[in-house]
C-alpha cells in the first residue's frame, strides 16, 4: 500500500513539473511582450527594455523556470506584476473561495448521485425515467444559464439568497452557507445529472452479474447485496467519473464565479491571463495541477479501499 | 424489489431531505455579512460596482480611463479637476494659469490641507508625486514624461514643457495630477496602503484585494460637502450578469451597464446615465499609400466612407443606442461640425464610381486585424468593402501584443472604438505626427500647421482651428467613423450621478443621495 502511495505521489510530482515547465516555457518566451503588457501601450521602448531587465525576463527561459521552481520550494511564488502583492497572499484569499464551491459541490454531487443512481438502477420505473430526462436536460443546459435562472428566482424574485458575493467561513458560517447555495446549485444540477447516470449504468452492470444472482439465491438480503457487494464493484467507474467531474468543476467554476462574483481562483485565472500577470497565472496553474494530482491520488486510494481488484492492478 | 430495500431507500431519501433542510436552515439565516447588501444611500454608504480589476494603490500606476478612476478618486485629490461639462476647475490647486505659448503651467496650491498621515499638502509633495508618476512605470507616465516640475515655494507649482502643450491642465485632472503623501511614494506597502488628502481613507480591514475595496470618510477633508456619503465601497464585478443582479437586488447602488442591458435596467426602474465617450468606426491609415497604394487615394478613402450604412450599423451593433457620425470628435467637442454629418451618405453606386475614378475599380487586397471584443464589426466590414471589390482577409490577434501590433501600423485599416474628449485631446492622441493613434505616422502639409497651432491657440481661435482640422479630416476621409455609441451607467432609485466628458463612468464627486 505504501509503495502504491509513493508511486502515485512520485508520478504526481513529475506531472506537476512537466505541466508547470511547459506552461512556463509557453508564456515566458516573449519578455518584451510581457513588459509591454505591464507598462501599457504608451510606454517607450526604453521603459519596456528597463522593465524586461527589472523582471529578469532577459534571462534564458530555462534559467527563469529553475529560479521559479527554486523559489517555489521556499514557498515563494513571486509577486503580481500588477499589484505587487505576493502571489501566495493572493492565492491564500482565493483558494478558500474556490475550494468551498468545489468541495461542497462535490460532496453533494457524490451524495445525491450515489443515491439517485443506485435508486434508479434498483427500482427502475418513474425514478429511472426521470433520471434519464434530467440527465439529458442537465447536460444540455449550460450551468451559467442555470445560474442566471437561479439568481432570477431565488435572489431577485424571491430574495432568499444573495445574488452575488462570498462570505468567509470563519467570519460568519451561516452567511457562508447562504452565499454558496445558489452557486452550488448551479454547479450541482449538471454534475449530478451526469454522475448519477454513470452510477446507474455501473450498478445495472453489476446487478446483472452472475455472482449477484448467486448471492440472491443464497437468501442474502437485498440491502446487503446492494451496499456490500454491488455498490463496491460499481464504485470504480463512479469514482473515475467523480474525479473527472472534479477536474471539469475547476474549469466550470470560472464561469460560475463570474456570474456570482465570487472572488475565487476562476476569476483570478481569467483576470491574470487577460492582464498578462504571469506570476499569478503560474500560481493558478500550480494550484490546478495540485488539485488534479491530489484528487487522482484520493480516487485511486478510495478505489483500492473499496475494491480489492483495483488494489492489485 | 423487496420490502427491505424499499425501506432502505426510504431512509436514504429521508436522509437526503434532512440534509437539504439543514442546508436551507443555515442558508435562510437572516444574518448577512456579505458586505454587498449594506449599500444604500439612506445609511450614507455608497456601494459601486467596478467592471475591471484594480491594479493596486501605487500612485504611479493609476489610470485615467475606465471605471477604476472612481477607486483612486476616493483617496487622492488631483491638482485640478473636470466639471461634468468638461471645464477644468481648481481642486487642490486653488488657481492655475498657462503662459501665452502654453509651455508653462503655474498652479497655486490650497493652504492648510493635510494628508491623512498628518503631513502638509504642499508644492514639494505635488512635485514628488509627479516625479514618481514619471518614473514609476505606469501607463500614464508618458503624459508628464517631458515636463519639468518646480516648486519655488510651498504653495507654487510650476510645470514647464519643452514645446507648447495645451493639455497640461487636462493632465492635472487625471491620474497624472494625483498628489500623494511623499512618504507613501516610497513605502514598501504603497500598493496596499494609499495615503492621500482625498475625501476617504482605505478601510484595510474591510478590504479584500481583487474583490472589495472599502473606504471611510476622511474627517479632516477640506471639501467635505462635495462627498455626501460616510462610506464608499467598490465591488469588482467583472461580469455584466453579476453587475445587473447585484444592482437589481440592491447589493450595489450603481454599476457600469452595457447597451445590451440598458433596456432591462430601464424596465426595472433603475436610472441610466448616458454618455458618448468613444467614436466607433474604421481607422484608415497609410494615407500616403506607402504600403497599400490605394489607401493613398482620397477617392478610395471616400468610397470606403460611403459604403457603410451608419444608421443600420448603430441598430445592428449598438442596439440603436448612439448617433450617426463621420467625425472622430464627439458631439460636444468644439471641433464637431454638425452640418458636415451627412457628407458621406450610404451610396454604394457612388462609392463604386469613386473607386473607378481613382483607378481601383477592381479593388485591392486588405488584411484587417481581428481582436477579441472588437471583432464584432468585421463581418460587416468584409461584406461592405467586398461591394467595392476590396478583398478583406482577417488576421486573428490575441495576447498582450495585440494592441502593440495594431499601433505598429502593420494593419492600416481596422475597426476600433477610441475615446474622444476635448478637441485638443483628440488631436494630440490621433492626428499629430507622433500621436499614438496616428499608427502610420501620416502627415499632410495642409494639416501639420493646423495641428501645431492647436497647442497654443485659445478661445475662439482654438475653436476655429479645431474645426478647420476636422473639416480637413472629413474632406480627405482620414477616417471612416460610423457612430458615437452611447455608454451606459446605471444607478438605483436612491442614487444620482452625472456623466463627465470623456469618462465611461461618473466621477465620484458627482454622486449624490436622492
Amino acid at each position: 500500500m505504501l509503495q502504491f502511495l509513493l508511486r502515485k505521489i512520485l508520478s504526481g510530482l513529475v506531472l506537476t513539473i512537466v505541466v508547470t515547465a511547459v506552461t512556463f516555457m509557453l508564456i515566458f518566451n516573449n519578455g518584451t511582450a510581457i513588459a509591454r503588457q505591464v507598462l501599457g501601450q504608451n510606454a517607450t521602448a526604453e521603459q519596456v527594455a528597463a522593465k524586461v531587465q527589472q523582471l529578469g525576463l532577459d534571462q534564458p527561459v530555462l534559467l527563469q523556470y529553475f529560479k521559479w521552481l527554486g523559489n517555489l520550494l521556499q514557498g515563494d511564488l513571486g509577486v503580481s506584476y500588477f499589484t505587487n502583492e505576493a502571489v501566495t497572499s493572493v492565492l491564500a484569499t482565493r483558494i478558500p473561495v474556490t475550494l468551498s464551491l468545489v468541495l461542497v459541490s462535490l460532496f453533494f454531487t457524490m451524495l445525491i448521485s450515489v443515491i439517485v443512481g443506485v435508486a434508479a438502477a434498483v427500482r427502475g420505473g418513474w425514478l429511472d425515467s426521470t433520471l434519464q430526462f434530467v440527465s439529458v436536460a442537465g447536460a444540455a443546459i449550460p450551468n451559467f444559464v442555470i445560474a442566471i435562472g437561479l439568481v432570477f428566482m431565488f435572489a431577485l424574485t424571491i430574495p432568499l439568497f444573495p445574488a452575488t458575493g462570498y462570505v468567509a467561513f470563519d467570519y460568519d458560517t451561516a452567511a457562508w452557507a447562504r452565499s454558496l447555495v445558489l452557486p452550488v446549485l448551479a454547479v450541482l444540477i449538471g454534475a449530478v445529472a451526469n454522475s448519477a447516470q454513470q452510477f446507474r449504468g455501473a450498478m445495472l452492470d453489476v446487478l446483472g452479474q452472475d455472482y449477484i444472482r448467486t448471492l440472491r439465491t443464497r437468501g442474502i438480503p437485498d440491502r446487503h447485496i446492494i451496499f456490500r457487494h454491488a455498490l463496491r464493484n460499481a464504485a470504480s467507474p463512479g469514482l473515475t467519473i467523480l474525479s473527472l467531474q472534479t477536474i471539469a468543476l475547476m474549469g466550470g467554476v470560472i464561469v460560475i464565479e463570474q456570474v456570482f462574483a465570487l472572488p475565487g481562483m476562476g476569476v483570478l485565472i481569467g483576470s491574470a491571463a487577460l492582464q498578462g500577470d504571469i506570476p499569478a497565472v503560474m500560481g493558478d496553474v500550480l494550484f490546478i495541477v495540485i488539485v488534479v494530482v491530489v484528487v487522482n491520488i484520493i480516487v485511486d486510494l478510495v478505489n483500492g479501499w473499496v475494491n480489492p481488484k483495483a488494489r492489485i492492478s | 424489489m423487496t420490502e427491505l430495500s424499499r425501506r432502505n431507500f426510504s431512509k436514504t431519501i429521508l436522509f437526503t431531505g434532512l440534509s437539504a433542510v439543514m442546508l436551507s436552515a443555515a442558508a435562510c439565516s437572516p444574518k448577512d455579512a456579505s458586505g454587498g447588501a449594506n449599500g444604500g444611500a439612506s445609511n450614507k454608504t455608497l456601494t459601486l460596482a467596478v467592471d475591471a480589476d484594480y491594479i493596486g494603490f501605487d500612485p504611479a500606476k493609476q489610470q485615467s480611463g475606465g471605471t477604476v478612476v472612481q477607486i483612486w478618486q476616493a483617496v487622492w485629490d488631483t491638482l485640478l479637476k473636470y466639471n461634468p461639462d468638461g471645464e477644468i476647475v481648481p481642486n487642490l490647486a486653488e488657481s492655475f494659469e498657462m503662459n501665452d505659448d502654453n509651455t508653462v503651467l503655474t498652479m497655486k496650491l490650497r493652504a492648510g490641507v493635510k494628508f491623512t498621515d498628518g503631513t502638509a499638502v504642499d508644492a514639494a509633495a505635488a512635485k514628488a508625486s509627479i516625479e514618481h508618476m514619471k518614473t514609476g512605470g505606469g501607463s500614464d507616465a508618458s503624459r508628464v514624461a517631458k515636463l519639468t516640475v518646480e516648486a519655488p515655494d510651498a504653495t507654487t507649482l510650476v510645470l514647464t514643457s519643452p514645446e507648447p502643450n495645451g493639455l497640461m491642465p487636462t493632465f492635472m485632472c487625471l491620474s497624472t495630477g494625483i498628489v500623494a503623501s511623499t512618504a507613501s511614494l516610497t513605502a514598501a506597502n504603497r500598493d496596499q496602503m494609499p495615503v492621500g488628502s482625498g475625501p476617504y481613507t482605505l478601510d484595510a480591514a474591510a478590504t479584500t484585494t481583487g474583490a472589495t475595496y472599502s473606504f471611510v470618510r476622511n474627517p479632516n477633508y477640506w471639501n467635505k460637502d462635495a462627498f455626501p456619503f460616510e462610506k464608499v465601497a467598490f465591488k469588482i464585478l467583472l461580469d455584466i450578469t453579476a453587475r445587473v443582479s447585484a444592482l437589481k437586488s440592491g447589493q450595489v447602488n450603481a454599476a457600469p451597464a452595457t447597451s445590451q442591458t440598458s433596456a432591462e435596467l430601464k424596465g426595472s426602474g433603475l436610472n441610466l446615465v448616458e454618455n458618448k465617450v468613444n467614436w466607433a468606426g474604421l481607422f484608415l491609415g497609410d494615407r500616403n499609400g506607402k504600403t497599400i497604394p490605394a489607401l493613398g487615394q482620397v477617392k478610395v478613402r471616400q468610397a470606403m466612407n460611403m459604403v457603410f450604412d451608419r444608421a443600420g450599423i448603430i441598430k445592428a451593433l449598438f442596439q440603436g443606442n448612439g448617433s450617426v457620425t463621420n467625425q472622430i470628435f464627439n458631439d460636444k467637442s468644439e471641433a464637431f461640425l454638425p452640418d458636415a454629418i451627412n457628407q458621406y451618405p450610404f451610396d454604394v453606386e457612388k462609392a463604386k464610381s469613386l473607386m473607378a475614378e481613382a483607378g481601383f475599380g477592381d479593388g485591392f487586397d486588405l488584411t484587417i486585424p481581428s481582436l477579441n471584443g472588437l471583432d464584432y464589426a468585421n463581418p460587416i466590414i468584409t461584406q461592405q468593402l467586398g461591394l467595392l471589390n476590396i478583398r478583406v482577409t482577417e488576421k486573428k490577434l490575441s495576447g498582450g501584443t495585440a494592441i502593440l501590433e495594431i499601433l505598429s501600423g502593420k494593419y492600416p485599416v481596422f475597426f476600433f472604438t477610441l475615446e474622444s474628449r476635448t478637441a485638443l485631446w483628440d488631436i494630440v492622441q490621433a492626428l499629430a505626427p507622433d500621436a499614438v493613434w496616428n499608427i502610420t505616422k501620416d502627415q499632410d502639409p495642409a494639416l501639420t500647421p493646423l495641428i501645431n497651432k492647436a497647442q497654443t491657440l485659445k478661445g475662439a481661435e482654438a475653436k476655429a482651428n479645431a474645426q478647420a482640422i476636422n473639416k480637413f479630416l472629413i474632406d480627405n476621409a482620414w477616417f471612416s467613423p460610423w457612430a458615437l455609441p452611447t455608454a451606459f451607467y446605471a444607478t438605483d432609485k436612491a442614487t444620482a450621478a452625472s456623466p463627465v466628458l470623456g469618462s465611461v463612468v461618473p466621477y465620484l464627486f458627482t454622486f449624490t443621495a436622492k
